[in-house]
């Protein structure tokens, strides 16, 4: 039984530095896969909002938590 | 007695020499069985008359089922247990219950699949410790064959 949910993270870019957003996003792009997904940003605030089964997102949040720690440390 | 004696002796030389024949020459043999077999199955018109005086019918036999192969490529993806299995020219239909009897083996930890207009469609599975994909492919396809067997049998019940 697939379960479909919705789930926020939001991320905070500790570097300052725009470039380190954008290449963070790109990497999202192309290393969360098999799930939708939505970002929104406003200055060093990164919103992630997830929408999929339950254990894709799981997958997709491991993923998303090591590209942060690459990029927005 | 010498006289026997001669004779058995000439029995056992003709018998090896028969057998040396065979060993040396058997591929003749073997080619003049095939020209008789061939020879025999050259008048089909004397078959067809000898069926037509024949009281019984002969059954035609049933026709083996046509199975249709599916191209697979099996790529290892990013993480371990992690692989991605690309499946050319397959529909959202037959992907869905591929995925649903994947996500019901208890080795399959999850399963997603994709499908675009830009890349051929492929399914991403993630097993446990300890599993072999292509096993976990093989009773994949064996349960969803079992289902669509048991929905022919209830169609022809029904009709």
């Amino acid at each position: 039984m697939i379960i479909l949910s919705k789930k926020t993270i939001r991320f905070f870019n500790k570097s300052g530095k725009l470039d380190n957003t954008i290449c963070f996003l790109e990497s999202i792009q192309k290393k969360v896969n098999y799930i939708n997904l939505q970002c929104i940003v406003e200055g060093s605030d990164i919103e992630v909002t997830l929408s999929g089964p339950q254990d894709l997102q799981l997958l997709a949040i491991e993923r998303l938590k090591a590209l942060a720690d690459k990029w927005l440390e | 007695m010498a006289k026997k004696k001669s004779e058995e002796s000439i029995d056992e030389i003709d018998e090896l020499m028969d057998e040396d024949i065979q060993s040396v020459y058997p591929e003749i043999e073997e080619e003049k069985e095939k020209l008789e077999e061939e020879e025999i199955g050259e008048f089909p018109e004397a078959e067809e008359e000898l069926g037509e005086d024949l009281d019984f019918v002969i059954e035609e036999e049933e026709e083996v089922p046509q199975y249709k192969y599916l191209d697979i490529e099996i790529h290892h993806a990013e993480g371990k247990n992690n692989f991605e299995v690309i499946i050319k020219n397959q529909s959202h239909g037959f992907l869905n219950i591929l995925l649903n009897h994947l996500l019901n083996l208890e080795s399959v930890e999850l399963a997603a699949y994709k499908k675009t207009n830009i890349e051929l469609p492929r399914i991403f599975i993630k097993l446990k410790e300890g599993y072999n994909i292509k096993e976990i492919l093989r009773e994949a396809i064996d349960s969803l064959r079992n289902e669509v067997v048991d929905v022919q049998k209830l169609f022809k019940n029904l009709i």
